[in-house]
């Protein structure tokens, strides 16, 4: 789905904050992205979907080349691509239901009864069935995100990426979301999370890569992950190693 | 980005601003304006005629108050003020919008979403503040004309009849167009200054502050240059 090689980026002429990182997210499956906070995880995400263009090195989804395209090419390859953004990113003047409806009412012509359906639908997905007449800043945390993965799932993207989907959660909601990540799983859907949050990684991640100062030092499957003796990878860990016992 | 990059990209043809959404911030720049524009207008206009009205008596010459008001308000005062009150406010509510949206990511989910910011959000409130500036103007020009008006002839005597043959004798179409212009001019600079300080804006809270603070003293260093620029190629 994505494929990254000798991808570098740095701000302002400082030291790379992704540091030549070839991978793969293959189709299909969840692959976690895991790190220390300040190690570059959201912005190879937003590298991933053409959000910055690379210092140097490519980005390919679905084979397609993102640094060779305009701003306007690269509007619609991101159709195909959802997004739930740390703090939700809610349009503040929108109604929940009006933000689930944004991404619909600009790239489909239904009629309006359909999409609000559709608004529904998706609210009905993440649990927040009654949602719809809400403003964002009468939003919890958690809702705030759970609305941000409806209008992120909206359009039925093959791509949705979260970022930090659990940060700043108690247990429940942040339990409530991964769950909520696994029953969305499915039908060919490609996640790519953005976390370092150990559990929930544990939980929902096919795949697992570790970023650490920019570089991917591992990708792989969970298990292999988990099973590392790298001693970063181990050092990172060990803190749910300890959790656990 | 810099500014020129900003203002090709806002200006570019092929990413016109979306026409419901500049009509309704069209709407809201006008209704926000339009109450802060008169009052200052008025205030202005009436403080212009009592000073010019004092200078004038020295010299004899009190009736021609009608034309210095007229021509001080429609040439000059009128149009910077327009242009000022556009930068306040909604330049900076511009600025703030923006600049809130970048650090909380909406601007970024609109890229994920395959909406152009610069046509959905961007180029509307900028195009808003061109197209606002003329109708807050011709406000402004009645209010400050009015107010005058009112203080010479309510306040200092000087005979309405007077008052009105001598406006009308100095002042003409030209120097309301060319206060058009002007006000079109700093319309401009008001939106692209703001929109582009909130466009740049980073570090949270304290870069939106930042960000209103350069975009305010940046539009009014612009407009009051532009204004001289202007006034000098006009009125030499």
């Amino acid at each position: 789905m994505i494929r990254t090689e000798r991808l570098t980026k740095s701000f302002d002429r400082g030291a790379p904050v992704i540091a030549d990182v070839s991978t793969r997210i293959e189709r299909g499956m969840t692959t976690v992205i895991l790190g220390p906070s300040g190690t570059g995880k959201s912005v190879f995400a937003k590298l991933c979907i053409g959000l910055l263009r690379p210092d140097s090195g490519a980005v390919f989804l679905n084979d397609v080349e993102l640094s060779a395209l305009s701003e306007r090419e690269l509007y619609k390859v991101r159709e195909k691509v959802g997004m739930c953004f740390q703090d939700g990113a809610l349009f503040d003047s929108l109604s929940v239901g009006e933000n689930v409806a944004f991404p619909i009412r600009r790239h489909l012509a239904l009629p309006e009864t359909e999409i609000r359906r559709i608004v529904r639908e998706k609210l009905d997905r993440v649990g927040l069935p009654d949602a719809a007449p809400l403003m964002p800043a009468e939003l919890s945390g958690g809702m705030r995100k759970r609305v941000g993965i409806a209008r992120a799932i909206a359009l039925d993207p093959e791509l949705v990426i979260f970022d930090e989907p659990t940060s700043g959660l108690d247990p429940v909601m942040a339990d409530a979301i991964d769950q909520l990540i696994l029953e969305m799983r499915g039908g060919g859907r490609t996640f790519l999370v953005i976390s370092h949050d150990l559990e929930s990684t544990v939980r929902i991640a096919d795949r697992v890569g570790m970023l650490h100062e920019g570089r991917m030092l591992a990708m792989g499957h969970r298990r292999e992950i988990l099973a590392s003796r790298e001693p970063v990878i181990r050092q990172f860990f060990s803190r749910l190693d300890k959790a656990t016992r | 980005m810099t500014l020129a990059a900003f203002a090709l990209r806002l200006l570019s043809p092929a990413a016109p601003p979306e026409a419901p959404e500049t009509w309704r911030q069209f709407r809201r720049t006008c209704l926000e304006t339009l109450a802060p524009v008169l009052l200052v207008a008025a205030m202005i206009g009436s403080i212009a005629t009592l000073m010019g009205h004092h200078a004038f008596l020295s010299l004899g010459t009190q009736a021609m108050i009608g034309s210095y008001a007229g021509l001080v308000a429609l040439r000059e005062l009128a149009p910077l003020l327009t242009g000022a009150m556009i930068a306040a406010k909604p330049g900076t509510a511009l600025t703030a919008a923006i600049a809130t949206m970048r650090a909380s990511e909406q601007v970024a989910a609109l890229e994920v979403m395959g909406v152009d910011p610069f046509r959905h959000l961007l180029g509307p409130r900028v195009l808003a503040l061109v197209l606002a500036a003329p109708p807050l103007l011709v406000f402004a020009d009645v209010a400050a004309i009015l107010a005058s008006y009112v203080t010479a002839v309510g306040a200092l005597g000087v005979a309405s009849s007077t008052y009105m043959a001598d406006l009308t004798r100095f002042t003409g179409v030209r120097d309301l167009l060319c206060g058009m212009l002007k006000v079109v001019v700093f319309g401009g600079l008001a939106g692209l200054i703001s929109a582009y300080q909130g466009y740049r804006a980073a570090g949270g809270p304290r870069g939106v502050s930042l960000a209103i603070t350069r975009g305010m003293v940046r539009t009014t260093l612009a407009i009051v240059v532009a204004n001289y620029l202007l006034s000098e190629a006009f009125y030499r």
